[in-house]
């Protein structure tokens, strides 16, 4: 043994130690220790811990070349050489020292120690691999394990200090902005957008953490560091979680309570499902890279984002899955989608880790998309038994044309998650479904081919349609039905060019289509009322035998003041509140009327000129028709002074 | 859902030749079937309480104290993984006979009115039941890394004072976690934990519950098993031959294998529930199930006493060996005495193998009562589904 010698001579500084008993070695350093404690004055421990470095790092090199030589050396070691032998004492006094100072406090000096802890970790592991007979070894073997336990589960308890401790820091810095997450969603949302820095912890700490996660490791407390690791970081994120008002709400509960508050939970769950994808679960993430950073550690690091990940995340799914249970019912549909979308975007987060959660996570979407399929399918429902049996008076746009209306302009924000949701939906009820009729017909459309949620769309237009066809079967006069299947109509259309989702959703033959609707809806009804008072003005009938029939005149002005009057009184009770709509309206009447009227006017009007009574029989001057027009479709029956019959 | 919109009248004609068909098929169908689902249910926990012997002798292992073997003692994890599976087996075969071919509003009229929701309602307590079972099985598997580091150091040859102090530490962590009381062993944090025990080394009990999950506030397994009983009576006179039956049985077997898994693991508040659990004693087809039920009932009121984390079996042998093992740690001088180290080896031996079940299967069972959630979402969803057809069909048809 030729190395152990070469030390001895080396090292002639560390021969004090050398010479000394455990005990006596345990003396100055308890002085030293105390000093360190009782005076906080820099000057007073320098030198003396400069001295004790400078011996400590030649300990340190004799050390190294221990080590060394026992993975070179092929002759059984008989005896620990004299330099390496005060070893465990001189690591036990440094761990006395850290126990009362604290790791974190002078880098240098942590360094120092987690080498020595390190030097003994590899020396304890070497000897115990060589397996040794020699009583003296194994006796050393025996001091340097103590001490490693020593050390190692002071390092332990500064590791659990030091995740902790941003914990507390945040509790301090969180208080302030704790309101904001209660509140709306896009108040959420603007807080996503700022700069968080997850999880918060000095940069000095990070590399204590760093140091110390390394020396647990290689003393082989592997299992001890992650626990700690884990405990805290799990504690972290339940405070997380509680500060923005997540706290485990049970399924029961989820059932109980009123929407409303029901409401308010999603509110959370979705602000902190969020912030999970993109601050938090990335943040543990590079946390644990930098805890953990070795090559060989990443097992380590895998297990523990897995298992922070997991545990987390299934706390969601718990929640969702819940929610999902409660009463389906209309305006529960866009929680649910915003909860589709949210776990959506937490995918690939969780990818990051080895979760096996992933698929649950696809069935906790799936299971929130059938319930918004089937709210959807409500919606249907809700169209198809709306069969009031009085008419909507006036002619008006009917309530279930704007609650549909409104409901799908709400939906079309949604679009694209619902189209994936019915697709999805689709293609688990292919077996069921039978074959769609519309199909070939609609086939030149490309948005019908692409869109599962445009074909639920127009069903569900279809269904309305057919619904106000019924109810406009309810009008007895066929103008008023015309009227209100315009009103509706052109709601329906108003909305749908209103929105720039649904229509492009819908496609422009669509809505050329509604528009083509309208106009037919618009002659039927110039037909209905107009139709029987342009006749009236016909030339036809109105001479016998070559001469203008005053009689006949007389009747055709009394027919025609008489029409018009009824027109008047009941068309302007009709409402058409589209204002274009109506305009057009008054614009095409006038447009028809006036110019015969005027003709049949300018004609006939001297042939009654000359008797008396001419404004019995003559009670509209052309000019007057305009007004007259100008007041249908107002909804108002009081503005001619007249009672309604 | 569609084609019953549109053709109602059709529909509703196809539902009345269903109905004749039934009233034929009623009498001697059903009740095969009804028979043969008891016939199952005693068979399956038949083989729960007695286990049939392995088909290959035993091999030469440290463990052949018990006759049957440790695995497949009642309570252990494999054992409850067994159990989770006939609870599947049982309830897919129940859905079976709920829904299968039958007139939707046959379950909507009295008393499935009455007895339907309220099943429904034990299905949703069960749901949480379930959250706080898989809770449970994590803080188990803190407890098993623990004996595992105990494990790691006592395997250490030679063995010095450092391996022994190291074990220590983590049985002793072992021990308290394994023995406090059930009031205690709430998951969630509103109580303090300042318990001196978990004062110092390794991370402290009271770290684990502030960093476990709880079911919420003031939830309680005990309530809800308490409340699952609650309307749960077998049916009687005419009821007693028909569909009320199976579902009396099937709600049974539910609130009993939930039971059992509150019982096996930590979970929250379930003081009082050792007693509390009304098994129809004299019905044949749970004759092994109150067996079982007897059996665990029994080890529970003893461990109540002296407060227990579970009873799962390998946790029970666990909570032995520790407390051995701590004996030993703290007779221990270096160099060590051939004798003692023997016989802790072999104890060692024995928690590394109870290690390495837990490793192997507690989170296969974690997934499988996941697994279980999922289908009482699923199944109470199927049912929900019926129920609303059967609505819309007694529904005035416009």
């Amino acid at each position: 043994m030729e190395k152990p010698g070469d030390h001895a001579t080396e090292s002639s500084e560390t021969i004090p130690h050398k010479s000394n008993d455990l005990e006596n070695t345990n003396h100055p350093d308890e002085s030293e220790h105390q000093s360190h404690n009782n005076d906080q004055t820099e000057t007073a421990t320098t030198p003396e811990s400069e001295s004790s470095q400078l011996s400590l790092s030649q300990v340190m090199e004799a050390v190294d070349d221990f080590i060394q030589s026992l993975s070179s050396s092929t002759d059984p070691l008989q005896e620990i050489p004299p330099a390496v032998e005060p070893f465990p004492e001189t690591v036990d006094s440094l761990v006395s020292k850290m126990e009362s100072s604290g790791l974190g406090r002078d880098e240098s000096e942590d360094s120092a120690f987690i080498d020595a802890v390190n030097r003994i970790s590899i020396s304890v592991m070497r000897l115990r691999e060589l397996n040794l007979d020699s009583t003296p070894v194994s006796s050393w073997l025996n001091r340097a394990s103590s001490v490693q336990h020593r050390a190692v589960s002071l390092l332990d308890e500064e590791f659990r200090h030091l995740l902790d401790r941003s914990i507390e820091n945040k509790k301090k810095n969180g208080d302030g902005n704790n309101h904001d997450h209660e509140s709306d969603q896009s108040v959420l949302h603007e807080n996503e957008q700022e700069e968080e820095t997850f999880p918060d912890f000095p940069p000095e700490s990070i590399a204590t953490l760093k140091k110390i996660a390394g020396a647990m490791i290689s003393a082989g407390y592997e299992t001890e560091c992650c626990m700690s690791y884990e405990t805290s970081r799990r504690h972290a994120f339940k405070e997380e979680l509680a500060e923005i008002g997540f706290e485990g709400i049970n399924v029961e509960d989820v059932q109980r309570i009123p929407w409303e508050s029901l409401q308010g939970e999603i509110a959370s769950w979705i602000s902190i499902v969020r912030r999970c994808s993109s601050v938090f679960f990335p943040g543990e993430l590079s946390l644990c890279s930098t805890v953990f950073p070795e090559q060989d550690h990443s097992p380590i690091r895998k297990r523990l984002f897995t298992g922070l990940v997991s545990a987390v995340t299934i706390r969601f799914l718990d929640f969702s899955g819940a929610v999902v249970l409660t009463k389906r019912s209309s305006e529960k549909l866009f929680k649910f989608l915003d909860m589709y979308e949210t776990l959506r975007d937490l995918i690939p987060a969780v990818e990051e880790s080895d979760s096996d959660l992933i698929q649950e996570i696809k069935l906790s979407q799936t299971r929130l998309g059938e319930a918004a399929v089937t709210i959807f399918g409500e919606l249907e429902n809700s169209i198809k038994t709306d069969i009031g049996r009085t008419p909507v008076p006036s002619g008006a746009v009917h309530p279930l044309t704007r609650y549909t209306m409104n409901y799908l302009k709400y939906a079309c924000e949604y679009k694209d998650t619902l189209d994936q949701v019915f697709q999805h939906y689709e293609k688990a009820e292919t077996d069921e479904t039978e074959p769609e009729p519309e199909r070939n017909q609609r086939e030149d459309d490309e948005e019908y081919k692409t869109s599962a949620f445009a074909r639920q769309m127009i069903r569900v237009m279809e269904l309305l349609d057919a619904n106000l066809e019924v109810k406009s079967g309810l009008y007895r006069d066929p103008s008023l039905r015309s009227i209100f299947l315009m009103n509706n109509g052109r709601y329906i259309l108003q909305k749908i060019k209103g929105s720039t989702e649904i229509r492009d959703l819908m496609g422009q033959a669509w809505t050329r289509k509604r528009s083509t609707e309208l106009r037919q809806y618009h002659k039927s009804y110039q037909r209905e009322t107009w139709g029987k008072v342009l006749q009236c003005m016909n030339q036809e009938g109105l001479q016998v035998n070559g001469k203008i029939s005053k009689t006949a005149l007389k009747e055709r002005f009394k027919i025609f003041n008489n029409m018009f009057d009824e027109i008047h009184k009941t068309q302007s009770t009709w409402i058409v509140s589209d204002e274009q709509m109506q305009s057009e309206l008054r614009v095409s009447i006038a447009a028809l009327v006036i110019p015969a009227y005027r003709s049949f006017f300018g004609r006939y009007k001297q042939h009654i000129d000359s008797g008396r009574h001419t404004d019995k029989y003559v009670k509209y001057q052309p000019e007057d028709i305009e007004s007259v027009i100008d007041d249908l479709f107002d909804g108002n029956p009081a503005s001619m002074g007249r009672k309604r019959t | 859902m569609r084609p019953a919109q549109d053709n109602q009248g059709s529909f509703l004609g196809r539902i009345s030749i269903r109905r004749n068909q039934f009233t034929d098929v009623n009498t001697e169908q059903e009740q095969e079937d009804l028979e043969l689902f008891q016939k199952h249910i005693a068979d399956r926990f038949t083989e729960l309480l007695s286990p049939p012997p392995p088909p290959q002798p035993p091999s030469d292992e440290t463990n052949t104290a018990a006759s049957v073997p440790a695995t497949e003692q009642i309570m252990s994890v494999t054992w409850l993984r067994k159990l989770m599976d006939v609870f599947l087996c049982c309830e897919a075969e129940f859905k079976a006979i709920l829904l299968m071919g039958r007139d939707p509003t046959q379950i909507s009229k009295p008393p499935f009115d009455r007895l339907v929701p309220e099943m429904l309602d034990r299905s949703i307590k069960a749901l949480d039941i379930c959250t706080a079972v898989v809770n449970g099985i994590d803080s188990v598997r803190h407890y098993q890394r623990l004996a595992e580091i105990a494990v790691a150091a006592l395997e250490q040859r030679p063995l010095g004072d450092g391996n022994v102090r190291r074990a220590k530490r983590a049985l002793s962590n072992l021990l308290i976690a394994l023995s406090i009381e059930d009031k205690e062993n709430v998951s969630g944090g509103g109580r303090g934990g300042g318990s001196s025990a978990a004062s110092k080394g390794g991370a402290t009990i009271g770290q684990l519950k502030s960093s476990s999950w709880a079911v919420g506030r003031n939830w309680s397994a005990a309530k809800q098993i308490h409340a699952m009983t609650a309307n749960l009576a077998p049916p009687r006179g005419n009821e007693a031959a028909g569909l009320p039956l199976p579902m009396f049985i099937m709600s049974t077997v539910t609130v009993f294998v939930m039971w059992v898994l509150t019982a096996a693991v930590p979970c929250q508040e379930r003081a009082g529930l050792a007693n509390h659990l009304p098994v129809p004693k004299h019905l044949n087809w749970a004759q092994s199930l109150v067996g079982i039920h007897e059996k665990i009932g029994d080890e529970w009121k003893k461990k109540e006493k002296k407060g227990s984390a579970g009873l799962m079996e390998e946790m029970t042998r666990m909570e032995k060996l520790g407390h051995s093992l701590v004996e030993f740690a703290d007779g221990f001088h270096y160099p060590a005495e051939k004798e003692a180290a023997e016989s802790a080896a072999a104890q060692v031996a024995e928690m590394a193998e109870i290690c390495r079940r837990m490793e192997e299967e507690l989170v296969p069972l974690q997934q499988q009562i996941r697994e279980v959630f999922h289908r009482i979402v699923r199944s109470r969803a199927e049912i929900l589904e019926v129920l609303e057809q059967a609505g819309k069909l007694s529904a005035p048809v416009v």
